[in-house]
């Protein structure tokens, strides 16, 4: 208490005459309702934070109590190894990707159900169905779906005609990593497709009027009023999606497994970091190198804390102020 | 009167039974392991345990095998592990040895009952730490017996055969092998099996000595012998998951698989009418067929518990014969000296397998235990041509680390 | 430049509820069109369809010469400032402004010098770089108005636009809005529910009433000859004092009585009215108290009970009590409250300030009788 208390006194208000309690208990009561937050938050996110960047700096495999100093080993390491730069590239380009989905499919189906549709109550919980199922049972419903043995999607493709797109979906080096990205577009879709249409919710009627009396197409009126105006929705899904895909890892590791199957082309920064936590195998952990791990998700953190940041500066500065 | 006399005597007679048990403090033993699969059959021997010991109660929970190392290493460092819970032996029983988790048994237990390589397994430095009671599994090649009599095919013991035969099946639009590549664990299994026809248990040895390397030119052969079986794989091996391809085969979608001893019982589950043979891995040119052995974890005594003289009792019944017995009908091959199966062929057939030429798995070992790891990484590189058997072997030798022995 | 026509025009939405019924009004190429009503009286709707934001279920809409009802609101050649101003908010004044223009794809200097120009005649030139948000509620008002006037449409649409601001802006961009229209000289409709912006704005009013017009006409002729009962009680502020009476004829002399008590009019004013149970209408404007006018004749007087006086410092409303009944016009809040709980009627006078009435004061109260409206006592129609 003692040391927040003056940071804290800058937040509130300048003391009133009270009829009771002492100037300062009253100052600083409110403090005492935070505190039960305050000691969770420290608890559970900073002491595990800091121990994680203490760790980090060790030579700790995840068992047993000793912890061999090694300054800055594991970063360097993580920073010079193919490894990892591959992972970082394989989610980058699961961002761009999915990116592009959610700002053109989302915002496509958003604009649609957003002409309030029949049915509308439907297509929504449809488009919405995917976020709320669990990521493992997602991947693991598309494992079979996609499987050359069990799956039914080569099966129906060569029904309809369309054999030669039959693919061995995730274990073809090429059609691998378009694959994973593909169902985890397909999850996260309905994200998108809620958020944008709130956004499209949040514009007054009038604005499109006042555009299409002003004489602008249903075209001009999409690009010049209600997209500008979308910006806010675009800036929260974009950060959303940034976010979301350098995290990916449950539909991945269902889907090509822990080390990023085939040959590496779907290995991810958290399978990467996972199977470095915790093995690739149940047989042995010999493989595991916990402080290893934590280093690479320290920086990880890092690099999205920095991005994130740098991306709402960019991307706040199109949207309305005031 | 005579309704209250009667109500006394039903009392006391009940009274009498129930006593007996609750005067007897029963201990209760937690002990946690991997194999979800084993259920009933891990059930029944600790039912006849408990019928022999009416006043240990053990009590066994299962964590399925991704997430068992996560948990068992959470719970020993938040000092919340079970009284017994199984451990890899090797570099991870060292560790936990090392940190004051586990109980030294050295003077506790008798092993002397064990194998040869369970005696190997058990002891660190010549302490006991923790004992393979649930057996051991010996990986070999397990093949469609009809498939094979149909196709007029006799199971391969040279590598030469195995691509004869492979090419044979693929003439006639059956799958050669089954090989779930996806987690790279059934890659390594082969590599391990390919080197060991080379290597032989003394070669192992002596890789784990340094003074024989991967990247010897014999022993490169192996990953040369890896790549090129990747054509007798199933469609997408490099996607299919482990479950789906040990499922595939005990469904009779492929002629061979390699597999351990312990896969068995779960292929009769899926699939009552599969009819199964054993046979060593074929051997690479200049070598002989080969199996290789690992423990299916081994045992230890949580350092913390309340109970070590009743869980090491339970340890010492555990290397009895009569479970052994049950534990090579039931589920594996035994790593108690001198217990046959009785009534299952597969098993013996793995025996005599195992007799031709049997290394035990590297990443028992500390000097080889990241070894596994690389070639899990590494082996689609290799069947997809993106890394040369020369890169690939001596990638695996980096991360050997030669004993100082 | 043109002439409005809208022939029968009607709006019926699904589940049969009416929003407008059957109007038909022609305006003058640049005249300025007031559609006044209560809420829900079908004003906005008629905008709207005018507009061509709502599509018409049945009747005609023409602008000029061209039938424009099926027209897209883009095609019809209007401009349209809504009640919310709908300025776009991530555009700056200028593109605001300049926005109509964009669209059509007039060329850049062009645009440059025509918002200038807007921008000077509103006096907007110092925010043209702002963006909306930062712009005072009578700003924003006036680049909604250079956002209209900039495309010199043929038609100016207003909703409501000054009911954002407050009392005193308002009165201000009245005047500006009324000055502007007459300079541009654009044909104007204007929907307000304000009965002053009515009055003082429109060339011509059209008073709506549950999606029928009651009356079209000049702001005089609405105020001194309503047509009805409604547009009787709703220009004028307070509203005129309606009561049910009885008209007794005796040769030249006509009495009316109203509860207990009689008055003599002219028969001048009394036109065709049949004898017998009528509504009459009186202004508060048209009663003065009697001690201020001692010649006024002694027939045309009331007494009454001063029950609230509220001085507005150059008169004061003086509510005495009637014992009468109250003539209620349907659909109108605003004379919902004029029955006080005994069931007594009550009529507002406007004395002048010097009246001495006191609450419970007993007075004398000079009718205007020359000034008194008749009303039909089943349909409230006027009777002239």
């Amino acid at each position: 208490m003692a040391t927040l208390s003056p940071s804290a006194s800058t937040l509130t208000r300048p003391a009133r005459r009270s009829r009771s309690g002492s100037k300062g208990a009253r100052k600083y009561a409110h403090l005492w309702f935070v505190l039960p937050g305050l000691l969770f938050f420290l608890a559970f996110m900073i002491y595990p934070a800091l121990f994680a960047l203490y760790v980090s700096t060790t030579g700790w495999t995840g068992l047993g109590n000793e912890f061999p100093f090694v300054g800055l080993d594991n970063f360097a390491k993580a920073l010079t190894a193919p490894t990892f730069y591959r992972a970082a590239s394989n989610n980058l380009i699961m961002f761009a990707v999915i990116l592009i989905v959610q700002h053109t499919i989302g915002l496509f189906l958003a604009v649609q159900l957003n002409a309030k549709p029949r049915f509308m109550e439907f297509y929504r919980t449809v488009l919405f169905l995917p976020v709320i199922f669990s990521l493992v049972a997602t991947g693991f419903i598309w494992t079979l779906m996609l499987s050359p043995h069990i799956g039914f999607i080569n099966p129906v493709l060569k029904d309809l005609g369309l054999g030669f797109l039959a693919k061995n979906w995730l274990s073809d080096i090429t059609w691998a990593l378009p694959t994973v990205i593909f169902v985890q577009a397909w999850q996260g879709l309905g994200w998108a497709v809620i958020i944008y249409l709130s956004g499209l919710q949040n514009i007054p009627e009038e604005m499109t009027q006042a555009a299409e009396i002003d004489g602008a197409s249903a075209w001009q009126t999409f690009w010049r009023i209600t997209f500008p105006m979308l910006s806010p929705a675009t800036t929260a899904l974009t950060i959303l999606t940034f976010i979301g895909t350098f995290r990916a890892f449950d539909v991945v590791y269902v889907l090509t497994g822990p080390i990023g199957s085939p040959a590496g082309r779907t290995d991810i920064l958290g399978t990467l970091i996972y199977r470095t936590a915790f093995g690739a195998a149940g047989q042995s952990s010999a493989d595991v190198r916990m402080s290893y791990a934590i280093a690479m998700s320290l920086i990880v953190f890092g690099g999205m804390a920095i991005i994130s940041g740098v991306m709402i500066k960019l991307l706040r500065r199109r949207e309305i102020e005031g | 009167m005579n309704q209250l006399i009667k109500l006394l005597t039903i009392g006391a007679l009940l009274a009498s039974t129930a006593l007996p048990a609750l005067a007897q403090d029963k201990t209760v033993l937690t002990m946690w392991h991997n194999h979800p699969e084993w259920k009933d059959r891990v059930e029944a021997i600790l039912a006849k345990f408990e019928a022999e010991n009416p006043t240990i109660d053990v009590q066994l929970e299962e964590i399925s095998g991704p997430q068992y190392n996560t948990r068992i290493n959470t719970a020993l460092a938040a000092g919340e592990a079970p009284d017994l819970f199984l451990l890899q032996p090797g570099p991870d029983t060292a560790a936990a040895g090392k940190a004051g988790y586990i109980v030294e048994l050295t003077d506790k237990l008798d092993v002397t009952g064990l194998t040869d390589a369970a005696t190997d397994a058990a002891t660190i430095d010549g302490k006991v730490w923790s004992v393979p009671v649930l057996g051991s599994y010996t990986v070999g090649l397990y093949y469609q017996r009809q498939i094979f009599a149909d196709a007029g095919l006799t199971p391969p013991t040279t590598m030469a055969e195995f691509h004869t035969v492979c090419q044979a099946l693929l003439d006639k639009g059956i799958t050669p092998m089954i090989a779930p590549a996806q987690d790279g664990v059934i890659p390594a299994f082969l590599y391990m099996l390919l080197s060991s026809s080379i290597l032989g248990a003394e070669g192992f040895d002596e890789i784990r000595a340094g003074t024989r390397k991967f990247t010897d030119p014999d022993v490169v052969q192996a990953a040369v012998e890896l790549r090129d079986m990747y054509p007798c794989f199933q469609e997408g091996s490099l996607g299919t998951p482990y479950v789906e391809g040990k499922a595939l085969f005990a469904l009779g979608q492929g002629a061979m698989l390699e597999g351990g001893s312990a896969d068995y019982a779960g292929f009769t589950e899926t699939n009552p009418n599969v009819d199964l043979g054993v046979v060593p891995f074929p051997a690479v040119a200049g070598g002989k067929p080969s199996t290789v052995t690992g423990m299916e974890g081994a045992y230890a005594v949580n350092a913390g518990s309340e109970h070590v003289d009743d869980a090491v009792k339970f340890l010492q019944w555990m290397l009895s014969p009569t479970a052994a017995q049950m534990v090579v009908d039931t589920i594996t091959l035994t790593t108690t000296e001198g217990v046959l199966p009785a009534d299952n062929r597969v098993m013996s057939e793995m025996l005599t397998a195992a007799q031709s030429r049997d290394v035990r798995v590297f990443y028992e070992f500390p000097e080889t235990g990241q070894v596994m790891s690389i070639i899990q990484a590494n082996a689609a590189s290799l069947f997809l041509g993106e890394m040369s058997p020369e890169d690939f072997s001596a990638s695996l030798q980096a991360v050997v680390a030669p004993s100082t022995l | 430049m043109a002439n409005v026509s809208l022939r029968g025009l009607t709006k019926r939405y699904d589940g049969g509820v009416v929003a407008l019924n059957h109007l038909s009004i022609d305006v003058a190429d640049g005249e300025f069109l007031v559609l006044v009503g209560p809420s829900g009286c079908g004003k906005s709707t008629a905008l709207k369809m005018i507009a061509g934001l709502e599509d018409a279920s049945e009747g005609e809409i023409a602008i000029g010469d061209e039938v424009v009802t099926d027209l897209a609101a883009r095609d019809r050649d209007i401009a349209m400032i809504f009640q919310s101003y709908a300025l776009y908010p991530h555009m700056t004044v200028f593109d605001n402004i300049a926005f109509p223009l964009q669209i059509a794809r007039v060329p850049k200097a062009e645009i440059k010098e025509r918002v200038a120009k807007v921008a000077k005649t509103l006096q907007l030139e110092p925010y043209l770089a702002r963006r909306p948000g930062k712009l005072s509620g009578g700003q924003r008002q006036r680049v909604a108005m250079g956002r209209a006037i900039i495309r010199q449409p043929a038609l100016f649409l207003m909703d409501e636009p000054l009911s954002n601001l407050d009392a005193k802006l308002r009165v201000q961009m009245r005047s500006e809005i009324a000055t502007i229209q007459k300079r541009l000289n654009v044909t104007t409709i204007y929907v307000t529910h304000d009965q002053v912006e009515a009055m003082t704005m429109g060339d011509r009013v059209a008073l709506l009433n549950g999606g029928v017009l009651q009356q079209i006409d000049t702001p005089t002729n609405i105020y001194n000859r309503p047509a009805n009962t409604f547009v009787a009680s709703f220009i004028g502020s307070p509203s005129m004092n309606l009561f049910r009476g009885r008209l007794v004829r005796q040769g030249a002399e006509a009495t009316l009585h109203l509860g207990s008590q009689s008055l003599a009019v002219p028969s001048s004013i009394l036109a065709d009215a049949p004898d017998g149970e009528i509504i009459i209408g009186i202004r508060p404007e048209d009663l003065e108290d009697a001690a201020l006018v001692p010649n006024h004749p002694v027939n045309q007087r009331l007494r009454s009970k001063v029950l609230i006086t509220e001085s507005l410092g150059s008169d004061q409303m003086v509510h005495f009590a009637m014992d009468a009944p109250m003539a209620k016009v349907a659909d109108h809040d605003l004379l919902d409250d004029l029955v006080v709980a005994e069931g007594v009627g009550v009529c507002i006078g406007r004395f002048d300030a010097r009246s001495t009435a006191r609450p419970g004061d007993i007075v004398e109260v000079a009718v205007a009788s020359d000034r008194i409206h008749i009303f039909d006592a089943a349909t409230g129609l006027a009777i002239r």
